[in-house]
């Protein structure tokens, strides 16, 4: 009995895996064959709707990047009319509300909100929201305070507001301090295969694209009527853009609406980044698998995506299982409906081709982005997914913790940047 | 006759896991890897040495696989199991990586 038990979890196990890998194949060699077609060109209605936006930026504690961001926004080439900047200083103890306070007064359309200790540290949704309650725009806009985004990326974003079934749009991020050290290199191959093949993929398959929580926005309107950002949710990204779906809108990827991030530095702040992601993920699997598969404004492909990328942080708890069951089946011995040699080839199929469909998406993001070394650290990523495991398995027991004792606990654990990335910027406008 | 026995199935079964392995990898890189544009030569030509590095990993990780079976018996087996694909894993992505690079290469005149 426990050896059929086991062999039953183990088959589930490898169906979930071979649900993700044949996704992973699908987009990139949709991505492929895309990238082979001739680009269509933008719709005249597209290039010339302007509408008013309002760019919210959140900072807590980012005194060494939001001069950088702000002097930026000075020189977007949207115009200025048209354009409101708001700064939602919240509760820093570092310079950051100075700074901003310095562009306020010499731009009219850059405004600052600082929030007290008392109101503030409550998580980016909760400034968010106080700053949306200041945005007048039609689209409201969010970039994060160490990005660094082009000169025509509100044209680029908003253009796409021109289809009215659009809700919110999502920008390309690209690692500004790639060449930092062995960390930000690999954090920018997983950015180049998420941004550059997976987004991208799932717009042009009509999926779920994932506004990513920066370098991106939504019509206002449609944001106030979903009652903006919420706070109880880790990953608040995540959580309004399946809100956005549900309403029966879709979010639009913009592959050349490229914003420059400065990634973590160490394996510690990878961890903490990392967690985070899951934990708010994992959130987000709960509150919405079930409403996604009864919603009748998505498609049938649509509610199959968004089931797995609302899961995507369970896979390295997935594979983890996998092994901890193969190993005593195969010591136990298999019962007759599952001889050794099916039960390898599962193992084969997932540990090899399975596990290889990220690193081909990967892979192939570089080719397709035209880089020519940037491959020799892909084998690499088969520790940084290892890694994975433990930080997605403790994100999992944390939120089971908190479930069963009803200690909901976010605060805002945000990334520290260090600047870093402000001498990569100079390069970038040299190059 | 029972030792010559013993090394021909020995010998059988390192020769099968490699063809296994030969078998993932061509249909893995005759998919992914010939859509994508650059040389053809120069694809063949890659194609051609990952199948000769396959087969020789393969051989030998598995003759150390029937070596440790030797002594560790069935323990030695569900380890191989499970570890023979990551390894097939590991050294799949390297070489498919590399590849790539030299295919980026052709693509941009290098």
């Amino acid at each position: 009995m426990f050896i059929e038990v086991l062999e039953i979890l183990f088959l589930f196990l490898t169906a979930v895996m071979v649900a993700y890998l044949v996704r992973h194949y699908i987009f990139t060699l949709a991505v492929l064959k895309n990238s082979q077609k001739k680009k269509a060109n933008p719709s005249f209605e597209s290039t010339i709707y302007k509408p008013t936006v309002s760019v919210l930026i959140p900072a807590r504690n980012e005194e060494r990047v939001i001069g950088r961001l702000l002097q930026r926004m000075t020189e977007l080439a949207y115009p200025k009319d048209r354009l409101q900047v708001i700064v939602i200083d919240d509760a820093s103890r570092d310079e950051t509300g100075k700074i901003a306070e310095q562009y306020s007064k010499a731009y009219n359309y850059i405004k600052v909100i600082h929030r007290s200790e008392r109101e503030g540290g409550r998580g980016k949704a909760s400034a968010l929201n106080a700053g949306l309650r200041y945005a007048d725009g039609e689209v409201v806009l969010c970039f994060d305070a160490d990005y660094y985004p082009q000169r025509d990326i509100v044209e680029k974003l908003v253009k796409e507001f021109a289809d009215p079934k659009v809700g919110a749009v999502q920008g390309r991020v690209v690692v500004l301090n790639e060449p930092q050290n062995l960390v930000t290199r690999l954090v920018s191959l997983e950015r180049i295969g998420g941004y550059r093949v997976d987004q991208e993929a799932r717009d042009k398959l009509n999926l779920i694209t994932q506004f990513g929580g920066t370098v991106g926005g939504f019509r206002r309107q449609l944001l106030e009527k979903l009652g903006g950002w919420d706070g109880q949710m880790l990953a608040e990204d995540t959580d309004l853009t399946f809100r956005v779906y549900l309403a029966g809108y879709k979010v639009k990827y913009v592959l050349d609406a490229e914003c420059y991030e400065e990634a973590v530095d160490s394996w510690r702040a990878y961890w903490k980044q990392r967690y985070r992601w899951a934990k708010g993920h994992m959130q987000c699997a709960f509150k919405y698998s079930l409403k996604l598969l009864k919603s009748d404004k998505l498609t049938f492909a649509q509610k199959i995506d968004g089931i797995l990328l609302l899961n995507v942080y369970f896979m390295p708890i997935i594979v983890l299982v996998s092994w901890i069951v193969g190993i005593p089946l195969f010591v136990l011995k298999f019962s007759q409906w599952l001889s050794p040699f099916w039960a390898a080839m599962l193992i084969s199929m997932y540990s090899v081709v399975g596990n290889f469909a990220p690193f081909y998406e990967v892979s192939v993001g570089t080719y397709l982005d035209g880089r020519t070394h940037a491959q020799w650290l892909i084998p690499l990523l088969v520790f940084a997914f290892l890694y994975n495991i433990p930080i997605c398995t403790k994100a999992f027991l944390d939120l089971l913790f908190s479930k069963l004792t009803g200690k909901v606990g976010n605060h805002w654990e945000k990334t520290t940047h260090s600047g870093n990335g402000n001498s990569y910027i100079i390069k970038l406008l040299n190059h | 006759m029972d030792a010559l026995q013993a090394v021909v199935s020995n010998l059988l079964q390192v020769v099968g896991e490699a063809l296994q392995a030969l078998l993932v990898f061509n249909i893995l890189f005759i998919c992914m890897f010939f859509p994508l544009d650059g040389s053809l030569k120069r694809k063949m030509a890659i194609l051609a040495t990952g199948n000769i590095f396959c087969l020789i990993l393969n051989m030998l990780f598995s003759m150390f696989a029937v070596i440790l079976d030797a002594s560790m018996g069935d323990f030695s087996k569900a380890l191989f199991a499970v570890l023979s694909p990551l390894f097939n894993l590991l050294w799949i992505v390297s070489f498919w990586s590399v590849s790539l690079t030299f295919l980026a290469r052709s693509k941009h005149g290098g």
